[in-house]
């Protein structure tokens, strides 16, 4: 039954997406009331969410008759995993996607000052593009379809996706994919009616930071996830993926600071419009890499052409008329701003032009592959390397240019003060450089990249203090340097650990039998041996390990493991990490198989990652430092004044300050 | 052909020298290569796709083709092979897509362009604005 009543909170759901998509043409307004769409987004929210709690049900009761939950659930696998299992999968995942979307909708209606045609044009995008989100359930993915006979079990989940990572990595990562619609329709909005007035980059900042924010995260937990749970010790793969989440998560930081320049100075309107159209587009656009089957990899769900034919489709009309819209609107929008070689904007618009270069690269190494094949030539795999070349030494420069940045200020600078600024980075670049090059196995290149990083890191933090003008340091923060100070200062925490992470590594396989024993990285290691137990839904092998650090008494246990999981016929490894602030030292096991040997030795595999907690701590920095900023701008918009009731229908040049 | 056969033929002899000694650690090629051997023979591995599994070098995997392709690397190392003899072998037995990052050739001219190209091409909407900037800075 409950199955019954999701199914039809769906199609409930589809028929308010299509009546708030429809809600913007004139006589249907005529007919009802003024506010027909924001009702529509609040119903449509709330027949979404209701259909995603009935299917959460359905996994928690294992109703095997339910065809989604018999391919992805089994009765024996723990609470947590059967609600997140809910999401662990194609069908899942889009309904997760789809009652997010509906949340921002909602959210918008109830908070926003635009005025009122961008407001119901806005509304109606959004509808729309719910509406295709709920087609696309229901036609291609519907999590509700029965099975019949009911299957006796299930299938259960994907083993490696039984960890508590994956139960937050979708919502929070989906919650940034969607996030950028709500630029993405109020662009969409002031592109149509031309209305280019500075007031209305008030109205996006919020719905742009909250996505970058949520991104942000979700991207560090997939990560996060990558390194406990896949064995190998590396915690970024270049998977194309990955590169799919980054290609939105660059351009909305693009799109982050293009806004704040639009508020701050009046200038680069069509260009922030611009990068709210191309970061959605890019948000689908990642959406069927990932589900169509053009590339696959471990984060791909079941594949199907149609549906990919679907997804590809709607970004065709999504990119197409954003992008369509922004580019003949480009001349319209050209706008009066003046500013010294030196200045802040500079600085701003060279992190922005980094930022779109990388994802512009990425999305190239990620595509180049499938074209290639598309053209009939030789086929060719893009990895790691060719990333590490192109992209990282961006990367590198934007952290240069980001932390620098808010030391600069508006319009012009003085060089003098800069270098007056800079004293404390430089500083801290050159002590780190000299230290980490005498007393490290670093090189001497690799000790000055690790210094930039702890100097853009010291550059980052001075930035509150600094921007008076006349140099020197105030100590009165406001608001939004809060917001800087840990979005910028998250980004270098995360770069000192890339990069001591890079440098610092090491990595070893021994062959051990009981009482062996191994040092590492300051530890010596003594192999106890392995033992089978059962666990919920699997059989594992415990290997225990006695740690003891050189010269210290104390004993620690850590026990890495093997386990087999019969359901799904397959073997996972479980790393045991001994977490420091410093260092990890990351284990696990595997047989090493010598034929003709009694007994298998074992082998060990052992990693030394130096700084690499780092990356992650900055990921969640970085995470507070947008919210906080996001949360600021919604403040704003809830004490601006309510909208005239005037339409602007021609355009405003916005005057430069 | 004949790489894929020396792959094979390495692997099993590996495999009897395994069965022969008494002593695992001694057969396991891991230990016999020297430090400097060993982070090159570690470089090589992540340069190289496993060709079974998706996304992941061979460093990374434990499919039997990925440790017979690391056990092949690790001989070519102590045979005296230089890096670019050993990947060329490989390209010339799996494919020019064994290797993580495609050699330039006219195909990914444009891929390898990607950056450079990128940026020309910021760099000449970035100058608008200045130029746009500056002379309206002239005017008023």
């Amino acid at each position: 039954m409950l199955p019954e009543i999701g199914h039809l909170a769906l199609a409930i759901a589809f028929s308010c997406a299509v009546l708030q998509g429809l809600s913007v043409i004139p006589s249907v307004r005529s007919l009802s009331f003024e506010r027909l769409g924001d009702v529509a987004a609040i119903a449509q929210a709330a027949a979404l969410t209701t259909a995603l709690l009935l299917l959460i049900a359905s996994f928690i009761q294992s109703d095997f008759s339910v065809l989604l939950v018999a391919q992805n659930s089994h009765s024996t696998k723990p609470l947590l995993y059967k609600i997140a299992g809910a999401w662990g999968n194609h069908e899942g995942s889009m309904l997760l996607w789809a009652v997010l979307l509906g949340f921002y909708g909602a959210a918008f209606a109830l908070i926003n000052h635009l005025q009122r045609d961008e407001r119901q044009i806005a509304i109606s995008v959004l509808g729309v593009i719910s509406a295709f989100t709920i087609l696309f359930l229901l036609a291609a993915s519907n999590p509700f379809i029965r099975l019949d006979p009911a299957a006796l079990d299930g299938r259960g989940l994907n083993p490696l996706l039984q960890d508590p990572g994956l139960a937050i990595h979708p919502p929070v990562l989906y919650a940034g994919y969607v996030g950028f619609a709500v630029p993405y329709a109020i662009a969409v909005a002031l592109l149509f009616t031309k209305n280019f007035d500075r007031i209305n980059v008030a109205e996006m900042l919020p719905w742009i930071f909250t996505p970058v924010a949520f991104m942000t995260l979700g991207v560090g937990l997939g990560s996060w996830w990558a390194y406990r749970e896949l064995g190998w010790g590396g915690w970024w793969f270049w998977d194309p993926v990955e590169n799919a989440s980054l290609l939105p998560l660059l351009t909305g930081i693009a799109l982050a600071h293009s806004a704040m320049v639009w508020k701050n100075r009046g200038g680069l309107a069509h260009w922030t419009l611009f990068l709210a159209c191309a970061a959605f587009s890019l948000s689908i656009f990642g959406a069927f890499l990932v589900r169509s089957g053009v590339l696959t990899s471990v984060h791909s769900f079941a594949v199907d052409p149609a549906r990919g034919a679907m997804i590809f489709s709607f970004f065709v009309l999504l990119a197409g008329s954003g992008l369509g819209l922004a580019l003949s609107r480009m001349r319209a929008a050209g706008s009066v701003w003046g500013f010294a070689l030196l200045s802040r904007e500079t600085a701003m618009l060279g992190g922005i032009l980094l930022l779109m270069v990388s994802a512009a690269t990425i999305l190239t190494g990620t595509i180049y592959p499938i074209i290639l094949e598309a053209v009939g030539s030789a086929p060719v795999s893009v990895g790691a390397p060719y990333y590490n070349v192109t992209v990282t030494p961006i990367l590198f420069a934007l952290l240069v240019v980001m932390t620098c940045a808010p030391l600069i200020r508006w319009r012009d600078h003085e060089l003098k003060t800069l270098a007056k600024e800079l004293r404390a980075p430089l500083g801290a670049f050159v002590g780190v450089t000299i230290i980490a090059g005498l007393f490290s196995p670093m090189t001497a290149f690799q000790s000055m990249l690790f210094g930039v990083g702890v100097a853009c890191f010291v550059a980052a933090a001075a930035a509150p203090s600094s921007g008076r003008p006349r140099g020197g340091y105030q100590v009165k923060w406001k608001r939004r340097d809060f917001g800087i100070l840990f979005a910028h200062g998250g980004f270098a925490v995360a770069a000192i650990g890339v990069l001591g992470t890079a440098f610092l590594s090491n990595e070893q396989i021994v062959s051990v039998k009981p009482g062996d024993q191994v040092s590492m990285a300051g530890y010596a290691l003594t192999f106890q041996g392995v033992h089978r137990y059962e666990g919920s839904n699997f059989t594992g092998e415990r290997a225990d390990i006695i740690l003891v650090k050189d010269g210290g008494a104390r004993e620690s246990i850590i026990t890495p493991e093997r386990r087999w999981y019969p359901a799904a016929e397959t073997t996972t490894t479980e790393a045991a990490i001994k977490r420091s602030l410093w260092a990890d030292l990351y284990v696990t096991i595997g047989d090493l198989s010598v034929p003709g040997a009694t007994e298998p030795d074992w082998a060990l595999r052992l990693y030394h990652r130096p700084f690499i907690s780092w990356i992650w701590a900055g990921c969640v920095i970085a995470f507070f430092g947008a919210m906080v900023s996001a949360l600021g701008f919604f403040g704003a918009i809830k004490r601006a004044p309510a909208p005239k009731t005037k339409t602007v229908s021609g355009y405003e040049v916005a005057p430069a300050k | 052909m004949r790489v894929l056969l020396t792959i094979m033929v390495v692997f099993t002899a590996l495999q009897f020298a395994g069965a022969a000694s008494a002593d695992p650690a001694q057969s396991d090629p891991v230990q016999a290569l020297g430090l400097e051997d060993r982070a090159r023979a570690d470089r090589l591995f992540k340069m190289v796709r496993c060709p079974i599994c998706v996304g992941h070098s061979v460093a990374e995997s434990d499919a039997e083709v990925s440790k017979s392709i690391r056990h092949y690397i690790e001989a070519e190392i102590t045979g005296g092979s230089t890096d670019q003899e050993i990947l060329q072998k490989l390209v010339a037995a799996y494919g020019d897509d064994i290797l993580f990052s495609p050699r330039l050739s006219a195909d990914t001219f444009f891929l390898w362009g990607a950056p450079l190209f990128f940026t020309a091409l910021g760099g000449v909407i970035l100058w608008r604005f200045r130029v746009r900037a500056s002379s309206q800075r002239r005017t008023s």
